[in-house]
C-alpha cells in the first residue's frame, strides 16, 4: 500500500466527483423545486436546554466497533445530534432519534435505503449494502432490514428536520415527505461561485437556496452545518473512519467493485493508502476516495479555524485543528460545563 | 482574492472560468505536464471512476453564500 496519494491524484477523484454529481443533482433540483419551502436558514433555534455543543454522526465502522450509540445512552447525552443519512438507521434501532439528519449525496438508488425504500423488491440485484461496513444491519436479511427501516423512520420520522440539498434524488425527498419529515434546503458549494459558468451559481439561480460547503460527503456536511447554522460549539465527530479497519478485506471496501477493473487481484493493495494512527497505534488503511475525504476535511478545519473534536476512537482522521478526545470524555465534559452554567 | 481550496479545473472550463482564474497558459501547460508524470495513465483511469458524494469547494473562510446580495457569504469567523 501507499503511504499517501498525491495532488494530481486528488484532484482527479475531485473532478470524478463533480462529473459524476453535479449534472445529475441539478435535474434532481429541477424536479425538487415544487417541495422547497424552507431553508436551512429559516431554522428554529435549538431549545437551551440542548446546550451548546453538537455531537455529528457519520457511519463509519468505528461507530459499531466502538458502540459509540450505547456510549450517547448511557451517559444520556442531551446536546444536539446531527447525523448523516447513512448513520440514521442505526440511531433509530437503537432508540436514539437524532435532531438533525443530513442529505446531500445524489445517487439515485442507493441514498432512499438510509430512510427504508419502499420499492427495494423491484430494484436491479446490487451489493452495496451486502458488501461494506457503513451499516453492518443492512449486510443480511435485506428485506426485513428494510422494512423495519421504514417502519422505523414512518414512526419517528416528524421528529427529525432533515438538512436536504437540492441535489437529492427526488425518490428520497418523496420517501421523507411520505414519513412527514420536516425539509430544510440548501444547496452543495460545488465550484467557485464567482466564476461566469459556476455550477454553484447556476443551482442557487435555480433555487434560491442557500449554498453551504460540503466536505465531500454528508458526515463532514453534517459537521460543517453543526457549525456553521446550528453555531454549536464545541462540535465532535464521531463514526467518521474514512478509512477501514485493521483485516477488513479488500473486498469489502467501499470501491473494490471500481477497482478491482483497473488492478489486478495480486496488485490491488497498491490502490490503497495506509495511515497510521499514534493515537490508537493502529495501522488503517483508506482507499482514493475516502483519502480525498479526509484531505477536505482536514482542508475545512484548517481553513475555518473551527475546533473538530475527534471522537471517533478509530480512523485516518487526524491532523491540524482536529482534538482527538473519547467520547466519553467529550460529553462528560460537555455536561458538566451545562450544569456550571445553569447554576451560574 | 479568498483562497480557494477543495479546487481544480473541469474538463471544457478554461482555466479563467475555472478556479484561480489566474493561471496563465504557459503555466496550465506546465502544471499539465507534471500532472501526466505524476500520475500513470492507468491510476489515471482508476481515479476517474472514483468519484464521492459531492464536489467539494471552499473559497476562504466562506461556509455560507446566499447570492450576490450585500452581505451574502458566512464566514467562519475565524480571520487569521
Amino acid at each position: 500500500m501507499k503511504s499517501s496519494l498525491d495532488r494530481a491524484s486528488l484532484d482527479l477523484v475531485a473532478q470524478a466527483t463533480f462529473q459524476k454529481t453535479a449534472e445529475i443533482g441539478f435535474q434532481h433540483a429541477k424536479l425538487n423545486l415544487p417541495y422547497m419551502k424552507q431553508t436551512i436558514l429559516d431554522l428554529p433555534p435549538t431549545s437551551p436546554e440542548k446546550g451548546t455543543s453538537a455531537i455529528s454522526m457519520a457511519a463509519g465502522p468505528s461507530l459499531h466497533r466502538r458502540e459509540t450509540i450505547q456510549t450517547i445512552k448511557k451517559l444520556d447525552y442531551r446536546g444536539t445530534l446531527v447525523v448523516a443519512d447513512g448513520a440514521m438507521g442505526h440511531c433509530l434501532r437503537n432508540g436514539v432519534i437524532p435532531d438533525y439528519v443530513v442529505c446531500v449525496d445524489p445517487h439515485p438508488t442507493w441514498i432512499i435505503r438510509w430512510f427504508g425504500d419502499p420499492d427495494l423488491a423491484s430494484r436491479a440485484d446490487d451489493d452495496y449494502f451486502r458488501r461494506q461496513d457503513l451499516d453492518p444491519a443492512l449486510n443480511t436479511k435485506e428485506r426485513e432490514r428494510n422494512d423495519e427501516l421504514i417502519r422505523l423512520v414512518n414512526e419517528h420520522g416528524h421528529k427529525m428536520k432533515v438538512i436536504m440539498a437540492t441535489c437529492v434524488a427526488p425518490n428520497v425527498v418523496a420517501r421523507c415527505r411520505e414519513a412527514g419529515m420536516p425539509l430544510y434546503w440548501w444547496n452543495p458549494i460545488c465550484d467557485d461561485y464567482d466564476a461566469p459558468d459556476s455550477h454553484t451559481r447556476r443551482l442557487y439561480d435555480l433555487t434560491g437556496m442557500p449554498c453551504m460547503v460540503t466536505g465531500g460527503n454528508g458526515g463532514a456536511s453534517a459537521w460543517i452545518f453543526a457549525n456553521a447554522i446550528l453555531e454549536k460549539s464545541p462540535v465532535a465527530f464521531v463514526g467518521m473512519d474514512l478509512g477501514y479497519a485493521p483485516g477488513t478485506p479488500l473486498s469489502k471496501t467501499q470501491y473494490y467493485h471500481e477497482l478491482i477493473k483497473f488492478y489486478p487481484e495480486d496488485r490491488l493493495n497498491e490502490a490503497y493508502i495506509e495511515i497510521h494512527n499514534p493515537y490508537l497505534n493502529e495501522t488503517w488503511y483508506t482507499d482514493p476516495t475516502y483519502y480525498w475525504y479526509r484531505q477536505c476535511f482536514l482542508d475545512v478545519v484548517k481553513q475555518s479555524g473551527w475546533t473538530a473534536y475527534n471522537c471517533t476512537e478509530g480512523g485516518t482522521l487526524i491532523g491540524e485543528g482536529i482534538e482527538w478526545m473519547a467520547l466519553d470524555q467529550f460529553i462528560k465534559e460537555q455536561q458538566r460545563s451545562y450544569q456550571l452554567s445553569a447554576v451560574s | 482574492m479568498a483562497k480557494l481550496i477543495g479546487n481544480y479545473t473541469v474538463p471544457g472550463q478554461t482555466a479563467e472560468n475555472g478556479t484561480s482564474g489566474q493561471v496563465d497558459a504557459t503555466e496550465r501547460e506546465k502544471a499539465e505536464g507534471a500532472h501526466q508524470a505524476q500520475v500513470s495513465e492507468f491510476e489515471r483511469r482508476a481515479m476517474g471512476k472514483l468519484g464521492g458524494s459531492i464536489a467539494f469547494v471552499m473559497k476562504g473562510k466562506n461556509v455560507l453564500w446566499t447570492g450576490d446580495k450585500a452581505a451574502s457569504s458566512k464566514g467562519t469567523g475565524h480571520e487569521k
